[in-house]
């Protein structure tokens, strides 16, 4: 009853929306793919969409449907699924919420985080999460959903990933990519890369390739392949001009075709290519992609658009030859998209 | 990567904080409620009503006392100004017609003006604003330090205590004759903030307190008067202001140490001239504002700084039987900060002249014409007109004025690093108003009712918007048209004398301001409300006086604001009603002591003003204040 009550509360004092809400919980199907809306820094409204790919309903606000109306927290970063239950790392609000994959609902929180980004999952036991502030890397027990152990970071991590049993992660304040063993968690190599490393992705051959922005005092942006057996750098992708960003990246199912967002939309190259793509796969003219990614299962691609960035975005889901199959309306800021298990 | 700088950018755009200050003026011989003059597009709020207690702030005191809609980031912090729909930056802050609105960001936080500071503030809605410079598309706020030329020795001393623990402690000394004046202000102010509320973003919804919101400020201010000759008047105004304040985190989220400091010293001298039948103003001011801020969970420690001389020259005369004025501005601002990779500097200036011509008794006519010019970059011609017609013999007036008003993009969205965009446009608006005003003595000289009334209609183009991209930083684009129209009403009945004083007041504004630009196929902003700017505002107030004791009621109604810009999420209307009662001992005419005490929020509302900032719920306060006068 009192937790009624508040919920009354909150609708009556807290913000509403102006449409209908959706009464009682949000059944999650198979098949679903989970929004992460990352809403506005420090406006609290952040939020998931769950869009359904066999009926292709969106159902908007499904944590707080699912949730007795609380909302999820302030800047929804990313999520991974491990197991049954979805880790959603709120980056704002210092936590990551562990919820049932199959309900969406609560069943616990980490806290006592600082700014975490990501999160790459070495075994039920093992995860690494990133942190903008924290000048550490957490680790994290999975199963017991406790920080089990840090690595001394010294500035800000973004994107992990994981291959031949070391994790490479970005070190956006040192432009470098470290090299950490997996196994006694002892940094092995730091890579010197461009300026503002973000983004990582491990190709069929095991290859990482990491996207630099370019910083934020006007340098290029470029990608590079680094061999994963002994760490040495394969190539260096420079974009042509100050203006040709690289962006979040992501592989198709068979991961031997490398796609990014760049500044006129979405491009691919294959992973043996020797140069950058010229042409976008999929324009983004009169468009604004924010994020992307592709269905493990169908190789389908969804695109993130946030439009103004203060009204509700809109997600494109394109086959993989990249005809647009269809759009939906999500909520405000979508930025990651996770396919549920 | 999407929040890279947004923290910086967020300050960048909201200082923060408010004080609680009280002003003083405490009438001896008579208490008149004089309250607010109304002008057709002007307002006037005099010393009685700056010195009620219950107004917290100089932004506590707009939201209540006018058409202004105060951005509030809760008790304690950071409000700033939409005026008809604008923008925070599109509205002017002055300071004895000098401009106090940051270079950097081009808004003022009202939390760094305490209304002690202040012998009277008016306000000109609209295009009225330009009498004092470009910029203010929604219109200005004009605080002013007035003096007295009299014989006086003049002691004020006032504390203040309340909820939250807030203490305040006030202090003035006027001294002078018919000749010179010498007016000392000090403030020292102190709260904790630290209030009550239901966190609701949590599971199992627990109570909490608000952390971190403390603040200490203090300020001195210092003006002299002096008098030349019977027709010149030089003054020389000092303003010191320091204001600490913890940042408080929106609801639910970390603990945080974040810490702002704003350091302002402005100094500002005016020299006047009355000649027979024209008058010369000359005025000169420099203003070095510093911002430090610390966010220990970022590990940001950063400084700015800003260095403005603003001046301008005003002339005044007659031709004929047409009224000219006449006058030049020009403005230099530098900036230093760690946003900025250098130091940026830009100078305006500004030349504007009007006439103003009565084509009969009832009816006259102004025509003025601004050139505003960047130095080294783009001019703006800004004309305006504007007719004034009183209905025969009657009390009615009748006003309508057209033109144009520009804002030329600030510092930070030219030159921030890494995204300041050097290709933004200006802010250009077109606007038109109607409005009219109404007098009437219900009992000749015993019992008086005002009323006005004012449409208006405003095109913005080039609407600045800052906006995050895909490659992990904030940048400003000219990415909204806007349209704002709306209706302001004011009307008070008073009667100002015999024993029981009585003054009723309300205040009712309608404010549409819609984007109508499509920018995408998705967009669904277009014809949509722009966020946090609400449709409806509404104030309800009632003072009455009897035999030295004052009672105030104060009701003031906000509506619902749309937080999303395709309006499909809000925050619900709210309503908030204030009390106070005083009561004040004369002593010989020399001696004065008032008591003051209020409940505020006395339905206990729960409301947020800003989406998961938390208000406070009823809160009290008590003031104690004593004057000596000689």
């Amino acid at each position: 009853m009192k937790q009624l009550f508040y919920l009354f509360i909150f609708l009556s004092i807290f913000s509403c929306r102006t449409d209908d809400e959706q009464d009682g919980p949000v059944i999650v199907a198979d098949a679903s793919v989970l929004i992460l809306n990352e809403g506005n820094y420090n406006f609290g409204n952040a939020s998931l969409s769950l869009y359904n790919q066999n009926d292709k309903s969106i159902d908007n606000k499904v944590f707080q449907s699912n949730n007795l109306g609380r909302p999820i927290g302030d800047v929804v970063q990313s999520a991974v699924q491990i197991g049954n239950e979805l880790f959603v790392v709120v980056n704002n609000s210092s936590k990551i919420e562990v919820l049932d994959a199959s309900t969406l609902k609560y069943i616990t929180s980490i806290q006592q985080l600082n700014s975490p980004r990501y999160i790459t999952v070495a075994s039920n036991q093992k995860a690494y999460v990133s942190d903008l502030y924290e000048n550490k890397l957490y680790i994290i027990n999975p199963s017991s959903k406790r920080i089990v152990k840090t690595i001394e970071t010294k500035g800000w991590v973004e994107e992990m990933a994981i291959a031949n049993n070391k994790l490479y992660l970005s070190h956006v304040d040192s432009n470098q990519v470290w090299v950490v063993d997996i196994i006694t968690d002892s940094i092995l190599k730091k890579i010197n890369v461009h300026e503002q490393p973000q983004f990582v992705e491990i190709d069929k051959d095991r290859n990482a390739w990491i996207a630099c922005g370019g910083g934020l005092n006007g340098g290029k942006s470029a990608l590079y392949q680094i061999q994963t057996s002994n760490d040495s750098i394969l190539s260096i992708f420079e974009g042509a001009t100050v203006d040709d960003k690289i962006g979040e990246l992501g592989l198709n199912n068979t991961k031997d075709q490398l796609h990014f967002l760049g500044k006129d939309g979405l491009y691919v190259m294959n992973i043996s290519d020797n140069s950058l793509p010229i042409t976008p796969k999929i324009s983004s003219v009169n468009r604004l992609f924010y994020g992307f990614s592709i269905d493990p299962e169908t190789n389908e691609i969804y695109i993130s658009d946030a439009i103004d960035y203060q009204q509700r975005g809109v997600v494109y889901r394109f086959n993989y030859q990249g005809i647009e199959l269809d759009a939906f309306k999500v909520g405000v800021i979508p930025g990651d998209i996770v396919f549920l298990k | 990567m999407k929040i890279v700088g947004s923290i910086v950018l967020f300050l960048m755009v909201t200082n923060l904080l408010a004080q609680n200050t009280i002003s003083d003026t405490v009438k001896i011989n008579q208490v008149t409620v004089q309250g607010a003059a109304q002008k057709s597009n002007q307002e006037r709020l005099d010393s009685t009503i700056l010195s009620d207690p219950q107004h917290l702030n100089l932004g506590d005191l707009l939201s209540k006392k006018s058409h202004l809609f105060i951005k509030s980031y809760g008790i304690g912090s950071l409000a700033t100004i939409s005026l008809r729909g604008s923008g925070s930056a599109h509205t002017l802050l002055n300071w004895n017609g000098i401009s106090l609105n940051s270079s950097m960001n081009g808004t003022s936080d009202l939390a760094l003006f305490p209304l002690f500071f202040m012998d009277e503030v008016s306000l000109n809605y609209g295009l009225s604003s330009s009498i004092d410079g470009t910029g203010g598309i929604g219109g200005s706020v004009n605080i002013s330090t007035l003096p007295q030329f009299k014989k006086q020795l003049n002691l004020f001393v006032s504390s203040n205590f309340g909820s939250f623990g807030q203490q305040q402690l006030n202090a003035k000394v006027k001294i002078g004759n018919e000749k010179f004046q010498s007016i000392t202000k000090l403030i020292h102010n102190k709260a904790d903030n630290n209030f009550e509320y239901i966190d609701l973003t949590v599971e199992g919804f627990p109570k909490r307190q608000v952390k971190n919101a403390n603040l200490l400020q203090k300020g001195v201010m210092q003006s002299f008067f002096f008098k030349l000759k019977r027709n010149q008047l030089v003054e020389a105004n000092f303003w010191w202001f320091d204001s600490e304040r913890n940042l408080p985190p929106l609801i639910a989220l970390r603990e945080n140490t974040e810490f702002q400091e704003d350091i302002s010293i402005k100094s500002l001298v005016k020299y006047s001239k009355y000649f027979d039948s024209s008058v010369l103003k000359l005025t000169g001011a420099y203003i070095d504002d510093e911002l430090k801020y610390v966010n220990q969970r970022a590990g940001i420690a950063s400084k700015a700084q800003m260095k403005s001389l603003r001046t301008r020259a005003d002339y005044e005369f007659n031709f004929k039987k047409i009224e000219l004025h006449s006058q030049l501005k020009f403005d230099n601002n530098k900036v230093t900060a760690d946003g900025l990779a250098k130091e940026v500097e830009q100078s305006r200036l500004e030349v504007y002249l009007r006439a103003r011509h009565s084509i009969t008794e009832q009816f006259n006519v102004n025509l003025s014409v601004r050139n505003f010019q960047v130095l080294q970059s783009e001019s703006y011609l800004l004309p305006q007109l504007r007719f004034d017609y009183q209905i025969g013999k009657s009390n009615v007036k009748l006003f309508a004025l057209a033109g144009k008003n520009v804002k030329y993009p600030n510092l930070n969205d030219l030159y921030y690093q890494p995204s300041g965009n050097i290709s933004l446009n200006a802010e250009e608006s077109e606007s038109v108003e109607f409005g009219s005003t109404y007098q009437m003595d219900l009992i000749k000289e015993k019992f008086y009712v005002n009323s006005s009334t004012t449409l208006f209609y405003n095109n913005i183009e080039n609407y600045i918007q800052w906006v995050p991209t895909a490659f992990g930083f904030w940048r400003p684009n000219n990415l909204k048209a806007v349209e704002t129209m709306g209706a302001e009403f004011f009307v008070e009945v008073k009667q100002p004398k015999g024993k029981l004083k009585k003054h009723l007041s309300a205040t009712y504004s309608y404010t549409s301001s819609k984007n109508y630009k499509k920018q995408h196929e998705f967009d669904e902003s277009r014809g949509k409300q722009l966020i946090y700017i609400p449709e409806h505002k509404g104030n309800i107030s009632l003072n009455l006086e009897f035999m030295g004791s004052a009672f105030t009621i104060n009701y003031q109604m906000l509506g619902i604001r749309f937080i999303s810009s395709d309006n499909e999420d809000l925050l619900p209307s709210y309503s908030l009603l204030d009390v106070g009662l005083s009561q004040y001992v004369s002593i010989n005419r020399k001696y004065l002591i008032k008591v003051t005490a209020g409940v505020k929020n006395v339905l206990n509302d729960e409301y947020q003003a800003i989406e998961w900032r938390p208000m406070p719920n009823r809160n009290y306060f008590v003031q104690l204040a004593y004057q000596f006068k000689k």
